[in-house]
């Protein structure tokens, strides 16, 4: 059944001369999971928000929107609340009350709801989504997935028929991210409820996926299922091509036949089929003996009376390597940032520094002091040329005369780091860099950072993102309760691991030995 | 967690709490200041445990000495000289006296108030205080997460340029202004950009609908009504005996506990030029309804333990 249809929608902005919408049509089905993917200010996130009036930007719109055969005008405020579910980006700022139970509450006490009905609302909300422990807690104690989880919650307990969510894990771990959409596929497929999602990583969604919308520049180029879209490849943006599943990427560069691949299983079954031709090249890694970094038995804690965050830590990071830390949330990656760029001092223990540092924070944010992007980089370095090298490094050469505060979150990232590069010091330190960004930004962040060690700098990033470290690092770690538990070269690291570790190491086991990366699984299959 | 007094309803809560702290810092008679005292000290334990009696010898047993002491040696009034200073002056019984029960009224409005902490949670203030007004109650719901965060963000632009961009070397004392006034800005321009998006959260939610109900996890129930009856009546009774003079004393020029009077015995002693004359019929009646409301927490809270412990032994 069609519950919202959507024809010939344009759209442009009050102030703007070009519109942001293009001849829109798409039709949604009761029950659908649907993924829209773009580049950043594709015109997502606009058409999103046509879809719910209470927040809907202003500016003139043509063509119609139907909701279950009404126009979407015609909706009340309340049925237009209550009908139409949305999840926004940030866990934090969408988050209202101080309590958790007062936060889920929130919009059941604008409907109007009696206590009894409230009660038993939030009851049936906290034990579908396993958050009963949490609702005597303050918002503010609880991390950024628990908080979307509780941000989710809270919309699904007005009831909704349609959940909208834009960029819903952007700000989280891939971990975090990973349970946020378990989460949401089970209430698409227990509840029946049509769910309209914008994503940057297509690789956790596209298995749960009902159909794909890829726009581009305000226009829809193709909306099709996951395995479908693989006959259009060719038509799709670069940065498309490049957030497919590792099966999928692997099947279109060895010009595979048949059914495309969407998941690791069906990945293996494949390759399974596929004969592999020639052994894997052997990497080269030179490791310099001169370490850059040089922590021994480190001991550190917050306050007096909590445990260690880092305990009896040695580790040696050699000059100019791209060294990565990996770890689960609260092991303690962080802090060891924080102790390497000498925020933090351990009571305990040596941390050796052969050169300056510079650290990226997670909350990049935390960067911005000044009104327009331009000052925010003039404020670290005199030269222009230098200046207008770097912005055109980062793509940020358009933003220059915005306020840091106006621009996207993608494009905040970009200009963190180039605020980085500007600081010109000897070892860089990336906390979670990867976080929001588009994959296209990636592959430019990737040829960053190979620049910076090609002029003998060191870089160490601290991520979650397995796939970007597995591509672009040389040597990695995994912290594990304040320790390093293992160590190595990247492809000994990841090949060693049976969970932790990239798609397409998992979808090669056994098959190739050691290999890690998409380019590594394709070299070895004959096309 | 939530047991005994404690899980009763929040406007029983606070209704014992002003009653014993009104009546805790008004009241200077002698015995209800005991009565007072002890109910408020059980209870203080009973809620804190070990770490009440740690605050009560470490910091209230020594501010109450303090404060007797410094009291009845600069004061000189009365008429009982019970020994002569170095100075000259004399030592009073009377400044004796009204210096305790100076101090014990700070005491026991103090305990006082430190149970009310421990009872009366910001969630149960935010009940009472949401019904008299609703719009102020989500406004403080807010402040109350808006501002630790802000003070997050703030420590966290603060530490980012710390371990960034200032050159070493660059740390006068005219720097550090100057930088505290950037991150301060940069702080206030990150809150109101945020407060663009959670105005956004709230409209999509339903904010600005007709019929805004306000949802409490606190019910009334029939335990609730008895309690508050009685609540009523103990007040009634104190306040009865108050009004009929009670609670009547003088400590300066000299100590007078309830004068001598038609009912009651009257007691003189007159060393320390003292009347005596508390116990009188409606004294008692007073007394007694005092003492059953200070003690009203702990009386409740042992009966439910007694309860627990009778429904374990059965099992």
């Amino acid at each position: 059944m069609e519950q919202i249809k959507i024809e010939d929608l344009n759209f442009r902005y009050a102030l703007s001369s070009s519109d942001c919408l293009n001849g829109i049509n798409l039709t949604v089905d009761k029950g659908e999971y649907i993924v829209i993917c773009g580049k950043s200010g594709c015109g997502k996130t606009t058409l999103l928000r046509q879809l719910k009036p209470a927040i809907a930007p202003k500016g003139k719109r043509s063509g119609s929107i139907l909701f279950c055969g009404r126009s979407i005008d015609e909706l009340s405020p309340r049925e237009s609340t209550e009908k139409i579910g949305f999840v926004m980006q940030s866990p934090e700022n969408q988050a209202v009350t101080d309590k958790v139970w007062h936060e889920l509450a929130f919009g059941l006490e604008n409907l109007g709801l009696s206590t009894a009905e409230i009660k038993l609302r939030i009851s049936e909300m906290t034990a579908y989504f396993g958050i009963d422990s949490l609702m005597d807690k303050n918002v503010n104690d609880l991390s950024g997935g628990q908080l979307q989880v509780l941000n989710l919650a809270s919309v699904m307990a007005m009831h909704p028929d349609v959940l909208i969510l834009d960029e819903p894990t952007s700000q989280l771990d891939p971990v975090a991210a990973q349970s946020f959409f378990d989460i949401l596929n089970r209430i698409n497929k227990d509840m029946g409820i049509t769910v309209m999602l914008t994503e940057h990583r297509l690789e956790n969604v596209f298995v749960d996926a009902d159909r794909i919308v890829v726009m581009d520049e305000g226009k829809i180029l193709a909306a099709d299922t996951p395995s479908d879209l693989g006959e259009k490849r060719d038509v799709l943006p670069e940065l498309v091509r490049l957030s497919l599943p590792a099966a999928m990427r692997i099947f279109f560069a060895v010009d595979g036949h048949g059914k495309t691949p969407v998941s690791v299983r069906e990945g293996r079954r494949w390759l399974e089929t596929k004969e592999i031709t020639a052994p894997l090249p052997e990497q080269n890694i030179q490791i310099s003996d001169d370490a850059a970094v040089k922590l021994k038995n480190i001991y550190f804690r917050y306050n007096k009376n909590d445990r260690d965050v880092i305990s009896n830590l040695s580790v040696n990071i050699p000059r100019g390597s791209i060294y990565s830390l990996l770890g689960s949330n609260g092991a303690g990656k962080t802090t060891l940032a924080k102790l390497i760029a000498g925020a933090e001092k351990p009571y305990c223990g040596k941390v050796k520094l052969n050169g300056s540092t510079a650290l990226m924070p997670q909350n990049v944010q935390a960067l911005f002091t000044e009104k327009t992007v331009r000052d925010e980089l003039s404020d670290l370095c005199r030269d222009e040329e230098i200046i207008r090298y770097v912005s055109e490094l980062t793509q940020i050469n358009g933003l220059l005369d915005k306020n840091p505060w106006d621009i996207s979150g993608g494009e905040q990232q970009r200009l963190a780091v180039a605020k980085v590069l500007l600081c010109d010091r000897d070892i860089y330190i990336f906390d979670e860099p990867t976080k929001g960004m588009d994959m296209e930004f990636k592959t430019v962040f990737a040829e960053i950072i190979s620049e910076l060690k090609s002029k003998g700098k060191t870089v160490i990033m601290i991520s979650h993102d397995i796939e970007f470290c597995a591509v672009n690092t040389e040597l990695c770690a995994l912290i594990f309760d304040g320790d390093i538990s293992a160590f190595g070269t990247v492809r000994d690291f990841f090949s060693n691991n049976h969970f932790y570790t990239t798609a397409a190491n998992r979808i090669s086991r056994d098959l190739i030995g050691r290999a890690v990366t998409c380019e590594d699984v394709i070299k070895c299959v004959k096309k | 967690m939530n047991s005994g007094f404690k899980g009763y309803n929040p406007y029983v809560n606070m209704l014992f709490f002003i009653s014993v702290i009104v009546y805790g810092m008004l009241i200077r008679h002698p015995v209800y200041l005991a009565l007072s005292l002890l109910g408020a000290f059980v209870y203080y334990l009973r809620l804190k445990g070990k770490a009440g009696i740690k605050t009560f010898l470490c910091f209230i047993l020594p501010m109450f000495l303090f404060v007797v002491l410094i009291n009845s040696f600069s004061n000189h009034y009365g008429v009982t000289a019970l020994f002569t200073l170095p100075s000259g002056n004399k030592f009073t019984f009377e400044s004796l006296m009204t210096a305790t029960a100076t101090s014990l009224i700070v005491v026991i409005v103090m305990l006082w108030f430190f149970c009310y902490n421990e009872v009366v949670t910001a969630d149960k203030f935010m009940h009472v205080f949401g019904k008299i007004l609703p719009v102020g109650a989500l406004v403080i719901s807010m402040a109350l997460r808006f501002i630790p965060m802000y003070r997050k963000q703030f420590s966290d632009t603060h530490n980012a340029q710390k371990c960034f961009g200032e050159p070493a070397g660059k740390d006068g004392y005219i720097n550090r202004i100057r930088n505290f006034v950037r991150v301060s800005a940069a702080t206030v321009s990150h809150a109101l950009e945020n407060a663009i998006q959670t105005a956004d959260s709230m409209k999509a939610r339903g904010y600005g609908l007709k019929g805004r109900t306000s949802y409490s996890r606190f019910r009334w129930t029939s335990r609730d009504t008895v309690i508050i009856c009685l609540l009523i009546l103990l007040n009634g009774a104190v306040i009865f005996g108050v009004t009929r003079d009670c609670a009547y004393c003088i400590y300066n020029p000299y100590v007078v506990i309830n004068p001598s009077a038609d009912f009651g015995t009257t007691f003189f002693i007159e060393d320390l030029n003292m009347t005596l004359n508390p116990f009188s019929p409606t004294g008692i009646i007073s007394m007694t309804a005092y003492f059953f409301l200070c003690f009203m927490p702990v009386i409740i809270d042992v009966k439910e333990d007694i309860r627990w412990n009778r429904s374990r032994s059965k099992i």
